[in-house]
């Protein structure tokens, strides 16, 4: 199990998220790679356009969340330094929503970890959206995967 | 013991309101309290909700304790 080098870093923020800024939160010497993903609005979406889109979020719980899911991809994977920051309010197309950045010594452990860290965040952050267009606005179906459904 | 709950996205819209007042038994199950919000309030159903404990994902049958933090949300739709 890898130590994290220095403390990972988890926002969630109504602000635009300031991708520059994200990039240089994980940089370290000892890393040859930066691996990122960054998320944006999309339309249209299911075949409807989409004006814009409300997300919200229960923080204490999405902050507490990032932090398991960095814990488990220091303990599997050789990382330096991981940043998760997710955007609430209303995000416009082509906005983005989510960003992942982690830094790690070689470049195969920090792909493999930026794409197991979509996938679980998506999973498990307690987030939902309301997505708005022209015909009205609807919640966008979510997983349950992460929870035992009543 | 009375617990303030939280409300999510669909819920809180049924609800009209960002939370709510349970009182009853310490040792209560997520169940249980789920069930007595739902009699509480007529308009809220909360079949098929999430449930969490103090920011950690719950089952119903996980039972609460006083100062407890529970919330009830739809399935999740981050990213």
């Amino acid at each position: 199990m890898a130590e994290p080098l220095q403390k990972d870093v988890f926002i969630v923020s109504q602000d635009v998220l300031d991708i520059a800024w994200c990039y240089d939160q994980v940089r370290l010497p000892c890393c040859g790679a930066i691996s990122s993903f960054v998320g944006t609005v999309r339309t249209p979406n299911m075949g409807k356009d989409v004006s814009y889109l409300e997300y919200e979020g229960y923080e204490a719980m999405i902050l507490r969340q990032m932090e398991h899911v960095a814990c488990e991809l220091h303990h599997d994977l050789e990382l330096g330094k991981i940043l998760f920051a997710h955007r609430l309010g209303r995000l416009y197309p082509e906005e983005a929503s989510i960003a992942i950045f982690i830094a790690s010594p070689h470049r195969a452990d920090g792909l493999a970890a930026v794409a197991r860290a979509i996938d679980a965040l998506k999973a498990r952050l307690p987030i939902w959206k309301l997505e708005v267009g022209a015909d009205g606005s609807r919640w966008v179906e979510g997983s349950a995967a992460a929870g035992t459904p009543l | 013991m009375e617990l303030n709950v939280k409300l999510f996205a669909q819920y809180r819209d049924l609800l009209g309101a960002e939370s709510a007042t349970w009182s009853g038994a310490e040792g209560s199950t997520v169940k249980d309290i789920a069930l007595g919000l739902e009699h509480q309030h007529p308009q809220l159903s909360l079949k098929g909700a999430l449930a969490a404990i103090n920011n950690e994902y719950a089952k119903p049958s996980d039972a609460l304790k006083a100062g407890d933090e529970l919330a009830f949300f739809p399935p999740v739709a981050g990213g």
